[in-house]
């Protein structure tokens, strides 16, 4: 079963265009209605000219996000007809960003999550300039491919653009990390 | 009047005045290309160069950056997709997808020459508007500007991308998110899980730049196509196709411009938030706005104009009252002091030329900033050229310093990267971005100005003219969307039919 289904609610079995709930809308609805609720919650305690617009708010919010949680339950719209042979370049932009993530892997993800985890964690405790250059000498050398030499030019060139910019002509304070190398 | 014009321009275009707006231009430019660095901050890094100066030649500098750091920042959106300042992030919506389809000149071309035009309009509107600026700005009080703040909100369903609904819940948890930190009546803690960070609130910087750039690098690093294709410049042929397509739709041009300054009088609603209005109502008015967010050429046009015509709107209440409408603004109003300068009467009166050449520096700096952009065009667009992965490193670096620098905090990286999270999921799973932004921009205002209405008014305030004519502008937006959805509802039905498939 597709994680974008979850399961039919009515129409004809077997049919080809039978009314499935969509799982990662009512995944999603459920977790910002309870976002609503518990800042509708939060709110009750304030005083009252601190408490008013975040209660209309978080009211307003639940509301449409209940009543968007109801729609996806009970009435889901019919799947389009499945859309065969359409060439790449007639899809919407939102729609082939859509079809890019919905076709990545486990491992895709992972990947990602790890590279860019790596930077960031390498980022708050040495700072930019050690971050980027670990970052770009091991990305380029290990997930782009590219030889070490030029690996290492681009990460010389890219630091020196940032220091030269920020630094220099801007006088723009840059992240230090924890041990403030920057 | 006249002479006062023309006295004006002979004082804009002194050696020393073009000098200096020279330099402003080039570093406007740079400011406005790289991210992080905004309008503001430059204007307030800037403000002690100009000490002993006179007025026009320190003006010539400060105003010459501002209006083209504004210009250059549509540049990064189109070319890498991620807003190089926040008034730029609408102009990713459209530009960068004409990028992606080989278009990046004609994107290019379309934006430069709608900024000039909207920058045009702008400096006449302000010089339009001397003889009547005290009475219009006494006509403004805080009940049209949350009316106004109101009517930006009606765009979500022209900025929901199919499903108005979503678009709703994710306004309304924008508009949530903008409540987070201090209470601005009783200094209670809002939101902020005891975060002294986010005692100031959610910075718009940060979420823009994850929101909108984020999914964008994902994409680069995952991109398997890219990873083998073999570099291709970009087709920058079309640079003189986009400046055509402006003045093919010049009166959305016009529209967008109006819009950009008019809005940008009004305090707090200038910046992203007309850029996002003229953007929604070019969609809204548009004979294919199933074209826009792929590369519709109106959504660029309408995003430029407004980016620059706002800035001639900012400068009416700033120099009329004092009174600066947003952050830039009241940079330049110390900049003002520090000159000598009062804003209000005198500005009108004995200072009447240096309030004119304002109106000729943002002329001149336009021309400059469409000079220098047409020369930068080919080498900035061939970086578009660079493989995917190849950008990965330099599209990291740009988000993570853009995010930092809003308030140079690590902090602001994290939030940059929880909502980097809440856009790449939102693009995997359609629900909109564009709607959360607008609720987190327009969130403060629609509080801040409901409060003061309140206390002021009660409630009698809805009865206000200027409220009045904004109520029936915004029942009409509602009025033509929800027909404009019924005939196009009906439209497809009778397609359905004539297929020989059920309704």
């Amino acid at each position: 079963m597709s994680i974008d289904t979850i399961r039919p609610v009515h129409g004809e079995e077997g049919g080809s265009r039978r009314r499935r709930v969509n799982k990662p809308d009512l995944i999603i609805t459920s977790v910002l209605l309870v976002v609503f609720v518990a800042a509708y919650l939060m709110a009750t305690g304030w005083k009252e000219l601190a408490a008013y617009f975040p209660l209309g708010v978080s009211g307003a919010g639940a509301i449409a996000s209940a009543s968007f949680l109801v729609r996806v339950l009970f009435f889901p719209p019919k799947p389009d007809a499945p859309k065969t042979d359409v060439p790449e370049s007639a899809k919407s932009m939102a729609e082939q960003e859509y079809e890019f993530f919905k076709n990545l892997t486990s491992r895709d993800w992972i990947s990602s999550i790890c590279w860019l985890g790596g930077f960031f964690i390498a980022l708050a405790i040495f700072g930019i300039y050690v971050a980027m250059a670990a970052f770009t000498v091991a990305y380029l050398r290990f997930q782009a491919d590219k030889s070490w030499l030029f690996a290492a030019i681009y990460a010389v060139v890219l630091g020196g653009v940032i220091y030269g910019a920020f630094e220099i002509i801007l006088k723009l304070p840059l992240p230090g990390g924890l041990l403030g190398l920057a | 009047m006249l002479d006062a014009i023309w006295s004006a321009l002979g004082e804009a275009v002194t050696p020393i005045s073009l000098l200096m707006l020279l330099i402003g231009v080039v570093i406007g430019f740079l400011v406005g290309i790289l991210p992080g660095l905004g309008g503001a901050v430059t204007l307030a890094l800037l403000i002690p160069v100009t000490f002993g100066m006179d007025p026009v030649p320190a003006f010539s500098l400060l105003l010459g950056m501002y209006v083209v750091s504004a210009i250059a920042g549509d540049f990064t959106s189109i070319l890498f997709g991620i807003p190089g300042e926040p008034t730029a992030a609408a102009m990713v919506l459209d530009g960068y997808p004409l990028n992606k389809k080989g278009q990046a000149g004609r994107a290019l071309g379309a934006s430069l020459s709608s900024s000039a035009i909207g920058a045009i309009f702008g400096a006449i509107l302000l010089m339009a508007l001397i003889p009547v600026m005290r009475p219009l700005m006494m006509g403004i009080s805080a009940p049209e500007l949350f009316a106004a703040a109101v009517l930006g909100l009606t765009f979500i369903a022209s900025l929901s991308s199919g499903s108005i609904h979503k678009g709703l819940v994710m306004a309304t948890m924008g508009v949530l998110l903008s409540l987070v930190g201090i209470d601005p009546n009783l200094g209670t803690e809002r939101y902020a899980f005891g975060s002294l960070h986010l005692w100031e609130g959610i910075g718009i910087v940060p979420v823009v730049v994850g929101l909108l750039g984020g999914a964008e690098v994902l994409q680069s690093m995952l991109d398997k196509e890219g990873h083998t294709k073999t570099a291709v410049a970009p087709h920058l042929g079309g640079i003189l196709v986009g400046v055509k397509d402006s003045f093919r739709h010049w009166w959305l041009m016009l529209r967008a411009s109006a819009i950009g300054a008019v809005l940008g009088i009004l305090p707090g609603l200038g910046g992203s938030v007309s850029q996002f209005i003229a953007y929604g109502h070019a969609k809204q008015t548009s004979k294919n706005p199933e074209e826009f967010g792929n590369g519709a050429i109106e959504g660029v046009i309408a995003s430029g104009a407004t980016t620059t015509a706002k800035d001639g709107g900012h400068l009416v209440p700033t120099i009329a009252f004092g009174v600066p409408s947003g952050a830039s603004m009241a940079v330049l109003l110390g900049a003002f002091l520090i000159l000598g300068l009062n804003p209000g009467p005198e500005m009108l009166g004995e200072h009447l030329e240096v309030t004119l050449s304002l109106v000729w520096i943002i002329v001149l700096s336009t021309i400059a900033a469409v000079i220098l952009g047409y020369l930068l065009i080919r080498p900035l667009a061939k970086l578009t050229s660079v493989t995917g992965r190849s950008l990965v490193p330099f599209l990291i670096a740009m988000l993570t310093i853009g995010a930092f620098s809003n308030t140079s905090s690590l902090d602001d990286v994290w939030i940059m990267l929880v909502f980097l999270a809440i856009g790449v999921l939102s693009t995997r799973f359609k629900w909109p971005r564009i709607p959360l932004l607008l609720g987190l921009v327009l969130g403060e205002i629609l509080e801040r100005y409901f409060t003061v209405s309140y206390t002021l008014f009660q409630f009698s305030w809805i009865g206000r003219p200027g409220v009045i004519v904004i109520e029936v502008i915004i029942a009409g937006m509602i009025l033509f969307t929800a027909i404009r959805i019924a005939l196009k509802k009906r439209a497809a039905k009778g397609e359905l039919l004539t297929l020989g498939g059920r309704p």
